[in-house]
């Protein structure tokens, strides 16, 4: 049977992991390189990756790679490939990580969530339909405006941006931004200030991060 | 006002959307398979997270598309 690797990022060529860098399992990074780009991977063996310490390994590697400036282009989890397929990664999306890699070079991602509003939504249990679903569009609403006010507060330092409504499933207001390193505290600092303006709302910022909202 | 009692801890929403990020979003290349986080299963289907669990998943007759 061959042997899988499981896969985390992509670089440019050059960039290695730092040493020890361990991945899903504990196996150690290595990459695969084509002398253009460079694919991070690590042997799957026996281990499995079920669990959340998983998902950790494998945003941890990716952070590696940002480590030393780099801004990769992070995959998404649970990608498993033969060994003798390593090198048909690159040459397949060689475009792709070209255009990736030129876009990213020199940002990360940035995270912004909204919880809450200043009413609570009746239970469909106790409420009358009509209540329910006035209460829905009301706090569907006042996420609009909410995020609508944090995109206008730091679109002078945004490059890309990924929206997140509230739908089914979910009642926070999200949005990821694509932005400068060298204006993470800028950033940062005009969301704080903006606190202010939404005592209704839990704004919590998160990141950085690889920029995973933007390498889909 | 936030609900008291429901509000998640800020290390618990650092977590959601690690999560949200690493299961849903970066770039794709091919393959399927199936991971469990905080010991449920969860099914991709190529590469597109499924809601729902191995078992319902295979109540629809889907495991046949699935690598474990």
């Amino acid at each position: 049977m061959a042997e899988r690797h499981w896969l985390y990022c992509v670089t440019r060529a050059g960039c290695e992991p730092p040493e020890g860098t361990a991945g899903i399992g504990g196996a150690g990074v290595f990459v695969v390189d084509d002398g253009e780009h460079a694919l991070w991977a690590s042997r799957l063996g026996d281990r499995s990756p079920r669990s959340i310490d998983g998902v950790r390994c494998h945003n941890a590697v990716v952070m590696a790679a940002m480590a030393g400036g780099v801004t990769p282009v992070p995959l998404r989890f649970g990608q498993v490939v033969d060994a003798e397929e390593l090198p048909a990664v690159l040459e397949a999306h060689r475009l792709e990580w070209r255009k990736r890699l030129d876009e990213f070079a020199g940002t990360l991602e940035l995270g912004v969530r909204l919880d809450g509003g200043d009413y609570r939504v009746p239970s469909a249990d106790a409420a009358s339909g009509r209540q329910f679903m006035e209460a829905l569009l009301r706090r569907r609403r006042e996420a609009l405006e909410a995020v609508a006010l944090v995109r206008r507060q730091v679109s002078a330092y945004v490059l890309r941006e990924h929206l997140q409504l509230p739908e089914r499933g979910r009642d926070f207001t999200g949005v990821a931004h694509l932005i400068r390193r060298e204006r993470t505290e800028m950033y940062r600092r005009s969301l704080d200030e903006l606190t202010a303006c939404l005592p209704h709302f839990r704004l919590t910022i998160s990141g950085p991060w690889p920029p995973y909202s933007f390498a889909a | 006002m936030m609900a008291e009692g429901t509000a998640l801890a800020t290390d618990q929403l650092q977590l959601v959307e690690l999560v949200n990020r690493v299961l849903d979003r970066g770039a794709v290349i091919s393959g399927d398979m199936v991971i469990s986080v905080a010991g449920v299963d969860l099914v991709f289907v190529g590469l597109r997270l499924v809601l729902c669990s191995v078992e319902t998943a295979r109540a629809a007759s889907l495991t046949g598309a699935v690598d474990g």
